[in-house]
């Protein structure tokens, strides 16, 4: 089963109140947020509604959140190698 | 025959090779009979050993300063000295600005800008529009 | 006496190295899995995922723990050694030790994402704070965009092999910066409110550039 990886790039604002809420039936509150849907035509056509808007990639399996999250914090470029005396 | 002075051909930099803690000397003062130094008194009874014992390269003195505020001071290896007046504070408190004495480096406060500070000279030069292949015309 | 004793052994955060919350531990270990992950050659998303979900479940502590026992929670520690070889360009095999041969070197360090143009001997003072370090810690610092001498800059895409390079960074010990005020004044209202702020930043020292020669990189990609 395949799932749609949408994020929203572009604001809805000002979009007509249709656009809007196909937006908020697919949970898009905010710019750079992802959701994860089935592929089912159902979502292509709300995808097609707003396709000006989203960014869509279709991928094997939904992430959580914090997986989400965990994909866009950088490396903290660092770790400690010796550490000086603590006790 | 005229006397020279050995050139210095590097500079020495602190951490670079071998690393010297900044911050020197911590001096303790308190006052056995305010009030003040209430916490100072229990951070010296019941704290200082450890914190001295894990701070080996940091030189300790306690001395009595009669009715006056409790102070810590520390001195640095650039020459400066920073104080803190811990009156009223808690044992814990005045951890906290001994930690904060012995990670500081002495200087004075001031905002920077930069990220990175550097003696070096730059690596690449200092870019000449005359030796770059020249302006074609 | 005796709830004194226990208060202050709760109380003092230098400490308690030996007991550790796994879970401090895990969500830290399993970003760590994830970034080093991401310059071997193309993993898929979903073995990524699969690999994360089963670090999260029970076996996570068993396998974190004994193998190395980290001082403290907050600093990253050394990801694993990357086992896949160095596929070094014809051009950079051939450019390497010339880079190298030449006298002084920068590199653009990036630590959380940010680049910081730096060489040897170099001060930086961070703009944060950064937990669970003390004066003296030395950083490798592993992520680098550029690298380069006089007349050769080896570039990344994005990011340079962190076998191709050796940065190393002196914790010396944090600094403040002068307390700033700010006054808050609404129109038409008397009230002025007055906030404080003065933050602390770690201060490093670059301690090391060096360039591994074209034998190490490639030996230690074959004995891993």
């Amino acid at each position: 089963m395949s799932y749609f990886r949408i994020t929203l790039t572009r604001s809805g604002i000002g979009m007509p109140k249709r656009t809007q809420g196909v937006l908020k039936a697919l949970g898009l509150r905010h710019r750079m947020t992802t959701v994860f849907y089935p592929v089912t035509p159902e979502v292509a056509g709300q995808i097609m509604r707003v396709k000006e808007l989203v960014t869509v990639q279709e991928v094997d399996k939904p992430l959580t959140k914090s997986e989400v999250r965990a994909e866009r914090r950088p490396d903290p470029g660092f770790y400690l190698e010796s550490a000086a005396p603590r006790g | 025959m005229v006397v020279q002075g050995i050139r210095k051909a590097t500079v020495g930099q602190n951490g670079v090779g071998a690393f010297i803690l900044q911050c020197k000397r911590l001096d303790f003062h308190y006052c056995d009979w305010a009030g003040s130094s209430k916490g100072m008194n229990s951070f010296l009874r019941n704290s200082l050993t450890k914190f001295a014992a894990l701070n080996p390269q940091v030189e300790i003195t306690v001395s009595p300063r009669p009715r006056r505020h409790p102070v810590i001071r520390g001195t640095y290896i650039n020459g400066r000295e920073k104080a803190i007046c811990v009156r009223n504070l808690t044992k814990e408190q005045v951890l906290q600005k001994a930690e904060l004495l012995r990670d500081a480096n002495g200087e004075k406060l001031r905002k920077v800008t930069k990220p990175v500070k550097s003696i070096n000279e730059s690596v690449r030069g200092v870019w000449s529009p005359y030796h770059d292949g020249g302006i074609h015309v | 006496m005796l709830s004194r004793t226990i208060r202050r052994s709760i109380l003092d955060s230098r400490i308690p190295t030996s007991a550790l919350p796994p879970t401090f531990l895990l969500p830290n270990r399993a970003r760590y899995f994830n970034s080093t992950v991401q310059h071997v050659d193309a993993p898929s998303e979903s073995l990524d995922a699969s690999l994360l979900a089963t670090n999260t479940s029970a076996e996570a502590p068993e396998t974190v723990a004994p193998v190395r026992r980290p001082i403290r929670p907050k600093v990253p520690l050394p990801p694993a050694p990357i086992s896949s070889p160095m596929a070094l360009d014809a051009s950079v095999k051939e450019m390497l030790p010339l880079l190298a041969a030449q006298p002084s070197h920068y590199i653009s360090a990036h630590i959380h994402a940010k680049p910081y143009l730096v060489t040897a001997g170099d001060t930086v003072r961070l703009p944060f704070h950064m937990p669970g370090v003390v004066p003296g810690d030395i950083l490798r610092l592993n992520r680098a965009s550029s690298l380069g001498s006089r007349d050769y800059t080896l570039k990344g895409t994005p990011y340079l092999d962190e076998r191709v390079f050796e940065c190393r960074a002196r914790v010396m010990g944090t600094e403040a910066e002068p307390m700033r005020t700010k006054e808050k004044k609404k129109r038409r209202n008397r009230r002025i409110n007055t906030v404080k702020s003065k933050h602390k930043f770690t201060i490093l020292k670059i301690a090391e550039i060096k360039i591994n020669s074209l034998e190490d990189i490639e030996g230690s990609g074959e004995s891993v």
